[in-house]
C-alpha cells in the first residue's frame, strides 16, 4: 500500500517536473509513466531483493532511459523530453544539498560521505542514460546496414 | 540577403534558442551542423560550450570569405518545449519542407510558454508535495507546509524574472526565506525535527539543478570536457548556494527563537 502510494508520487512528480519545465501537454502526462513505472522497479528491487540505492538507482535509470529512447521515437520528440522530468527522482538533489549543509556547519566527515554518495548515484545515473543511448545507437547502426545490404542483394 | 546568409541566421538562432533553454551541447552542435549543411558548402564546423557558439560554413574552392558567428549565451532555463520547436524547425528544413527563410520566421516566434504562470505554480506545489511523500513525509502537517513553500518557490521564479538578480543571489534569497518560514512554522505548528529537513529538502527541487549535473556527466562521458564540466560546476555552485541559505535561515531562525 505504502509503495502504491509512493509510485503515485513519481507519477505526480514527474508531471509536475514536466509542467515546471514547459514540457508540451501530450507529452507531459506520458513522460509520468516512465517515472512511475521505472520509480516501481527501484522500489521493488530495493524492498524485495535488498539492493542498494546506487545499483537500484542504476538499473531504474537504465530502463527510464530505455523507454525514453522508443517514446522518442514513437512520439517523434526529442529524447531529453522525456529524460529531464524522469530524472528529478533520480537526482542526488538531498544528498548534494547535505553535502554543503555538513561542510558549511564544519562536519567535514558528514560532508566527506556525503559527496561520495552524490558522485556514485550521478554517475549510476549517467551510466544508465549512456548505457541506453549506445545501445540506441548500435540498434539503428545494425539497422541500417541490414536495410543496405537487403538493397544491395535487390539490386543484383 | 543570401541564402547561405540566411542559412546563417537560422542556424544562429536555433542554436542560440537551444543552449538557452539548455539542450544537451551536442544536439545544438548536431542541429547547428544539419542547417549549415543545407547550404551545400563542403566546410561546416560547430563548437558549442555551453557559455556560448561558434561555428563557420565556408567553401574552400570560392574566394568567398567564410561565415563565422560567434555568440555568448548568459543564462539556460530549462524550457523542453523551446527545445522540441525548434527541432521540429530543423527536421522540416533539412528535409527539404519548408525554406530557409520559412524556417528563420518560424524560428523567430518560436519562444513561448506552454502554461500559464497560475499553472506553472501549481506544478510546483505538487513537485514539493510529491517529493515530501517521496521522502517519507507522509503526514497531514508536512504535506500542507510543503504544499505551502511549493507556492512560494513556484511564485518566486515569476519575481525573479522581474528583478533580474543573478542565479546564484535568487537561490540564496528564496532559499534562506523559505527555511526561516519553515523553521518558525514548524515550531508554531509543532512539527518533528525530521518532518522539516523532509520539508525543507523537498521544498527545493524546484530549483535543484539536477538536470545540470546530469547532463554534465552525459556531455563529459561524449568527450565533450569543456560543457560537461562547466555544466557540473554550475550545479555545484547553485546546490552549495541552497546548502548555504538553509544555514543562513537557520540562524535567523535561532535568533528570533532566542529573542523570543
Amino acid at each position: 500500500m505504502d509503495l502504491i502510494v509512493q509510485v503515485i508520487a513519481a507519477y505526480i512528480v514527474t508531471v509536475a517536473a514536466g509542467v515546471t519545465l514547459e514540457s508540451p501537454r501530450r507529452i507531459v502526462y506520458r513522460t509520468g509513466i516512465i517515472g512511475a513505472v521505472s520509480y516501481a522497479v527501484y522500489l521493488i528491487l530495493a524492498n524485495y531483493f535488498g539492493v542498494g540505492q546506487v545499483m537500484g538507482y542504476f538499473i531504474s535509470c537504465l530502463i527510464a532511459s530505455i523507454i525514453s529512447q522508443f517514446f522518442a521515437r514513437r512520439y517523434k520528440t526529442a529524447v531529453i523530453l522525456f529524460y529531464v522530468p524522469t530524472f528529478y527522482l533520480y537526482v542526488p538533489g538531498s544528498t548534494i544539498y547535505q553535502m554543503a549543509y555538513n561542510f558549511i556547519s564544519g562536519q567535514p566527515d558528514a560532508g566527506a560521505q556525503s559527496l561520495v554518495q552524490t558522485l556514485m548515484i550521478a554517475g549510476a545515473i549517467a551510466l544508465g542514460i549512456f548505457i541506453a543511448d549506445s545501445i540506441m545507437t548500435i540498434y539503428l547502426d545494425v539497422k541500417n546496414r541490414s536495410i543496405q545490404s537487403l538493397t544491395k542483394i535487390n539490386k543484383r | 540577403m543570401t541564402r547561405n546568409k540566411l542559412i546563417v541566421d537560422c542556424a544562429t538562432l536555433a542554436g542560440k534558442v537551444m543552449l538557452e533553454s539548455n539542450a544537451e551541447s551536442y544536439r545544438v552542435e548536431e542541429t547547428i551542423l544539419k542547417i549549415l549543411e543545407t547550404s551545400g558548402l563542403n566546410v561546416t564546423e560547430a563548437i558549442t560550450m555551453t557559455t556560448g557558439i561558434i561555428f563557420t560554413l565556408d567553401d574552400p574552392e570560392t574566394n568567398n570569405p567564410p561565415f563565422t558567428v560567434v555568440r555568448r549565451i548568459y543564462e539556460r532555463n530549462n524550457q523542453l518545449r523551446n527545445i522540441q520547436s525548434v527541432n521540429n524547425i530543423s527536421r522540416a528544413l533539412t528535409a527539404g519542407q519548408i525554406s530557409p527563410q520559412e524556417a528563420y520566421d518560424q524560428l523567430l516566434i518560436v519562444e513561448g510558454s506552454e502554461y500559464s504562470q497560475g499553472i506553472k505554480t501549481l506544478g510546483s506545489m505538487f513537485l514539493v508535495l510529491g517529493f515530501t511523500i517521496l521522502l517519507g513525509g507522509l503526514n497531514l502537517k508536512a504535506m500542507l507546509v510543503s504544499l505551502f513553500t511549493g507556492l512560494l518557490v513556484g511564485s518566486s521564479s515569476s519575481l525573479r524574472n522581474r528583478f533580474k538578480v543573478t542565479g546564484f543571489l535568487y537561490s540564496l534569497f528564496t532559499t534562506t526565506v523559505v527555511s526561516f518560514l519553515v523553521y518558525l512554522i514548524g515550531y508554531f505548528i509543532d512539527m518533528p525535527s525530521t518532518a522539516i529537513n523532509i520539508v525543507i529538502t523537498a521544498s527545493f527541487m524546484p530549483m535543484y539543478p539536477g538536470t545540470s549535473l546530469t547532463n554534465g556527466i552525459r556531455d563529459t562521458l561524449k568527450g565533450d570536457y569543456i560543457s560537461g564540466v562547466a555544466r557540473i560546476i554550475e550545479s555545484i555552485v547553485v546546490a552549495i548556494s541552497l546548502a548555504l541559505g538553509v544555514a543562513v535561515g537557520l540562524t535567523l531562525y535561532n535568533g528570533v527563537m532566542s529573542w523570543i
